[in-house]
């Protein structure tokens, strides 16, 4: 098994979660995203998005981080991840959705206009150019360009803070009545939501969950107890966190008033 | 006993309609009718928060969101499967219908009401239309859909909503070069998934989308031969004033939307 991955990606530290509570090993391939290594004529003939993570199980190429977490389950099922009763499923696909429903989105321009646009704007002009050439899609191109360029004055950036705010409302309302999101047992909606819930917390907006949505908080305690978390722990780029702290600070207030308009 | 709360139009409904004819499972239908903002009063959005269709009602479970009920269907009731049974055929399959969800679904909805379904609330007055935006409740969709009838086909996301769609008729066309349906040689959850939205795009005249794409074209053929398509389908639309507006409008809209695919 053979996955290609990025230390710091939401969408890899999601799968390794998975990867890490099955006791499943792959080979790894860390791709340096800045770089355009996800983008290459090669890669893209593995994963023609240009995005990781990319599964390489017995030669099946899987793609698209909440695809690979079902396959894996159905693949290798005697640690199982999914709740039995089919209602529960349900309850679990529909935490696992919310990613690819805009979260995902929400948190890459939340990340870019607090903090990875300073690493972008001490580049060239023309390097800054190339990259936002090399992405496909002309939307993520458009949202990229948008936060390098205004950081929180981008006008994607309330609609993300906004859905940002709205999954985490849902997950501590869900969270007050039960031990995980899909029940009583650990699932993929778990691994998929912690990702996220790390990013704010790296952000310096743990203060969201302090109030009204508490729950949250036990939830990730509980989640960073559990050995998988070294999915995400052990890969954490220090250099990386200190940016996102210095720059979340720099931008506190005005984040503050973003959140709480 | 199963119930579902669904539209003639609505595509997502006719998704969950056809897993459910496939499958051959009875249900109780209650239709809303989405003009009268049936699916905005505070009885439904007790049932589907989102205040969009389709919700399931099972022995008084309910389940929302369409992909999440199609395969909670199939894991509920065993006969007749709609999914692959390895988990590399499922991975394909989910590979489909998770693009709904990511996109998919939100293009569709630009192009249904720059095109269309804009003549509909032009026609309210000031106040009912300000009522039926408050009634969307997530702040993304509702600027869409304001930009949409506001700006007809010069909304700022048409372009970009057909180049998704050409790119998705060429995914499914080289699919469908490997195999006789989406996911594999048996009918799934991912023709199931994309197959209203293949036909919504007719019914807005944009068949030009697939017509260099023979596969494609085979497979909504293939399609439209089944009984499930007709009865889960084309019948919930039979005399729909939607239909022939998007007719209509799709018709006059045409050629500026193939200017603008030009243009991009």
């Amino acid at each position: 098994m053979e996955l290609y991955h990025n230390n710091m990606s939401v969408c890899a530290q999601k799968v390794r979660l998975v990867l890490a509570e099955k006791g499943l090993k792959p080979l790894e391939h860390h791709l340096n995203l800045r770089a355009g290594e996800a983008t290459t004529p090669q890669y893209l003939k593995l994963n023609p998005n240009g995005v990781i993570p990319t599964l390489i199980d017995h030669g099946r190429v899987i793609i698209e981080s909440t695809v690979i977490c079902e396959y894996l389950d159905d693949a290798y099922p005697d640690i199982a991840l999914r709740p039995p009763a089919p209602a529960d499923r349900a309850l679990m696909r529909l935490w696992t959705r919310l990613p690819d429903a805009g979260l995902h989105q929400a948190c890459g321009i939340t990340s870019f206009a607090i903090a990875f646009r300073q690493q972008m704007l001490a580049q060239p002009r023309a390097e800054i150019e190339r990259q936002l050439a090399e992405k496909p899609d002309p939307q993520v191109r458009e949202n990229l360009r948008a936060t390098i360029e205004l950081g929180l004055d981008a006008p994607q950036v309330r609609k993300a803070l906004a859905d940002y705010r709205r999954a985490i409302g849902r997950m501590a309302q869900q969270l007050e009545s039960t031990t995980w999101l899909a029940g009583s047992g650990y699932s993929l909606a778990d691994a998929a939501l912690l990702p996220y819930v790390c990013r704010l917390e790296q952000l310096g907006l743990g203060w969201l969950w302090s109030g009204a949505h508490r729950s949250i908080a036990g939830w990730l305690e509980r989640s960073k107890a559990r050995a998988n978390y070294a999915g995400i722990r052990d890969y954490l780029d220090p250099k990386y966190l200190e940016l996102m702290q210095r720059a979340s600070a720099e931008c506190g207030s005005r984040l503050r008033e973003l959140l709480t308009a | 006993m199963l119930e579902l709360y669904h539209s003639g139009t609505s595509v997502c409904s006719a998704k969950v309609r056809l897993a459910l004819t496939e499958k051959q499972l009875d249900f109780t239908s209650h239709v809303l009718d989405m003009s009268r903002g049936e699916h905005q009063t505070p009885d439904y959005r007790r049932l589907n928060p989102n205040a969009v269709v389709p919700t399931l009602v099972d022995d008084g479970l309910v389940v929302i969101e369409s992909t999440v009920i199609n395969e909670y269907l199939d894991e509920r009731f065993e006969p007749h499967p709609l999914r692959p049974p390895d988990a590399a055929g499922r991975a394909r399959m989910r590979l489909w219908t998770r693009q709904l969800d990511d996109g998919v679904h939100e293009m569709t909805s630009v192009l249904s009401f720059a095109i269309a379904f804009r003549h509909l609330l032009l026609a309210k007055s000031p106040e009912a239309l300000a009522q039926h935006y408050a009634g969307i409740p997530d702040r993304a969709r509702r600027a869409r859909i304001r930009d949409a009838v506001e700006n007809g086909v010069h909304a700022e996301l048409t372009a970009t909503a057909l180049r998704r769609f050409e790119r998705l008729v060429a995914d499914m066309d080289a699919a469908l070069a490997r195999n006789a349906w989406l996911a594999g040689d048996e009918l799934t959850l991912a023709d199931i998934g994309l197959a209203p939205y293949l036909a919504r795009l007719a019914q807005l005249r944009l068949e030009f989308l697939w017509q260099e794409r023979p596969r494609v074209a085979a497979w909504i053929d293939a399609w439209r031969q089944r009984p499930a398509y007709t009865s889960a389908l084309s019948n919930w639309l039979v005399g729909s004033p939607a239909l022939a507006l998007m007719a209509q409008s799709g018709e006059s809209a045409l050629p500026t939307l193939k200017s603008l695919l030009v243009q991009a």
